[in-house]
């Protein structure tokens, strides 16, 4: 980002904030064990003498039904759930640039397959097949069965199966537009090479409405993922993911009712800042923005 | 127009064929077959009765085969048992719709009409106070998990106050009763959906209110409420429609996750548990159901597009 988009990016006020917000919750989830060795809890261990204990000063936020302390599940379901949001956010973005780029440098058949397929994927209901595909069973696609990273990743490919469909859309018709500028045609006449076209014309001048779209989706996906854990489909207990305590708070909700509100509020501030986030930075990367301001 | 929604038709019948065979056979590998369960439900069974079975229920057939058997049944309108529920397929997935269509129905027109009016009052002073108010709730919306904001109605209104019930269907019949249970997740679900129909009218709106015939109307004298709703409204209705056509499908899948809020018996629950439990007749009815639906109404949202805007019509 150049000296003046980030002065842009900077000035819009709730983008800035949202990006504040952003970074301390990365290094909240970052120092989620050394927060732990201070309070001297365990989040994992079970602590059945002290269940449902309302807030106190060794349990800021009070326990869940395990007697384990909220606030630091809370911090170790950050990791989780901001992970998997980046990864399958970036995961979408290379394959949705990778499609996207292909459409357009390819056309034909090509470009109608890959399209047709996109269109689809956006037509069908997502949270069936979202469904369907969170439970096949990786035994039998010869994978290792209860391997809590493989949850993880498994995620990850859940998502980025359905998420790539967006910034594949976006890629194609900027790429497209740029194909036939000037430069990429005085490019082409040159005798440039395929690769040398598309990463040194095409790809830079693409790289902004997909930082844009890319930021966009890591909300959506910490939403998709809270939504998939919480119908026991995500991210398996113990390991604390925002989704799956909402789940586990849901059914105690008569007994503890705060212990609900803490996970989904930390889903909600994340998917508002991403989103503030996603406009500040398409008003930042767009220089049209600034004449348009004056 | 006519050849336009034959392609459309044919496009959307071999989507959905392709998409049985996927679903069928991602179904085929999720853990435990019919027989691997009924060998768990009586250990008496002896791998001779299991071969047996497999064989009775053409379960050792390759998967190619045991689709086209499915598939050339459905074809016909016979659709199988659902053995979670030991009934015809197409019978428990009547009262699920049932169940669904009630939540569903009312809340989609709700939140449509409140969402467009929302919008369109927002459009009409940008940067208002009413403007900020209902982009900080369509914005709240669209950020907020479901559940959580379904959980959130379960502690203020059946937790703190009292005054209406958790969840679950109806417990005696009547229509208060009906209407009690459905209040929450009717509530849940207006809310939501009412966030995406703002946002896209809003836009739509501020965009549409900008081009010169509306100065014209206005200039010569057309009362404010013509010039919104005659000159504007129909030029902002596409992405309104579009919203409208996604919705319209959802009356079918249900709405899962609040229905697992509120234990509502429902489509998206049935299709929750009927994937899960690895009930295939009734797990591929529903999502067969589901996705023929979503596409006729994207392609029903995209004739109404056409309809309105003659400039689609080329």
């Amino acid at each position: 980002m150049s000296s003046r988009a980030l002065a842009r990016f900077l000035a819009h006020g709730a983008g800035a904030i949202s990006a504040v917000i952003l970074l301390a919750l990365a290094l909240a989830a970052l120092s989620a064990p050394l927060v732990a060795h201070a309070m001297g809890h365990d989040p994992f261990t079970p602590d059945l003498f002290n269940r449902l204990q309302p807030p106190s000063a060794t349990h800021p936020l009070g326990t869940d039904e395990l007697g384990r302390d909220l606030l630091l599940r809370l911090l170790y379901g950050a990791r989780v759930s901001l992970t998997v949001g980046l990864a399958a956010a970036l995961a979408s973005a290379a394959i949705g640039l990778a499609i996207g780029l292909a459409a357009a440098w390819f056309g034909g058949l090509i470009d109608a397959v890959l399209m047709r397929l996109a269109d689809g994927l956006i037509a069908l209901p997502a949270l069936p097949l979202l469904i369907v595909l969170a439970a096949v069973d990786p035994g039998q696609l010869g994978l290792p069965r209860d391997v809590a990273a493989l949850d993880l990743i498994r995620i990850v490919v859940i998502i980025a199966i359905f998420g790539w469909v967006k910034v594949a859309r976006i890629t194609r018709g900027a790429a497209l537009s740029i194909l036939r500028m000037d430069y990429a045609r005085a490019a082409i006449a040159l005798g440039a090479s395929t690769p040398r076209l598309l990463w040194r014309h095409v790809a830079p001048n693409l790289a902004a409405h997909v930082a844009v779209a890319t930021t966009l989706t890591v909300g959506n996906v910490i939403l998709v993922e809270s939504v998939l854990s919480f119908l026991g489909l995500g991210i398996q207990p113990p390991t604390p993911s925002w989704g799956n305590m909402l789940a586990n708070a849901q059914e105690l909700v008569f007994a503890a009712p705060m212990a609900a509100v803490w996970p989904g509020l930390a889903i909600f501030i994340t998917v508002v800042a991403t989103n503030f986030a996603g406009d500040a930075l398409a008003d930042a990367l767009d220089p049209r923005a600034e004449l348009s301001r004056t | 127009m006519l050849s336009l929604i034959g392609q459309r038709l044919l496009q959307s019948a071999v989507t959905v064929a392709i998409l049985s065979f996927a679903a069928y056979a991602l179904i085929g590998l999720m853990p435990g077959d019919p027989i691997d369960l009924a060998i768990a439900g009586d250990p008496r069974l002896s791998a001779e009765d299991a071969a047996r079975l497999r064989a009775l229920h053409g379960l050792d057939q390759p998967l190619v085969s045991r689709y086209l058997a499915w598939a050339a049944g459905a074809l016909q309108g016979q659709f199988g048992f659902s053995r979670l529920f030991a009934a015809p397929a197409h019978e428990v997935l009547g009262n699920a719709l049932l169940n669904s269509l009630a939540l569903l129905l009312p809340t989609t027109i709700l939140s449509a009409l409140i969402g467009v009016t929302l919008g369109i009052l927002a459009a009409r002073r940008p940067r208002g106070a009413l403007d900020y108010t209902v982009n900080a709730i369509a914005f709240a919306g669209i950020s907020m998990p479901s559940f959580w904001l379904g959980i959130l109605l379960i502690i203020l209104f059946a937790v703190t106050l009292g005054w209406l019930p958790a969840g679950g269907p109806p417990d005696q019949p009547g229509l208060a009763a009906w209407l009690t249970h459905l209040a929450l997740p009717g509530l849940t679900l207006t809310v939501l959906g009412l966030a995406s129909y703002a946002r896209q009218t809003r836009a739509a709106m501020i965009d549409a209110l900008r081009n010169l015939y509306i100065r014209t109307a206005r200039a010569k004298g057309a009362p404010e409420r013509r010039v919104i709703l005659n000159h504007a409204l129909p030029n902002a209705s596409i992405p309104i429609i579009t919203v409208a056509g996604l919705d319209f499908a959802t009356l079918v899948s249900g709405a899962l996750i609040v229905e697992a809020v509120f234990a509502w018996p429902g489509m998206g629950k049935l299709i929750y548990d009927a994937i899960l439990g690895n009930d295939y007749n009734l797990a591929l009815l529903a999502l067969m159901l589901t996705a023929i639906v979503t596409l006729l109404a994207n392609l029903l949202a995209d004739l109404a597009q056409i309809a309105i805007d003659p400039r689609l019509r080329s």
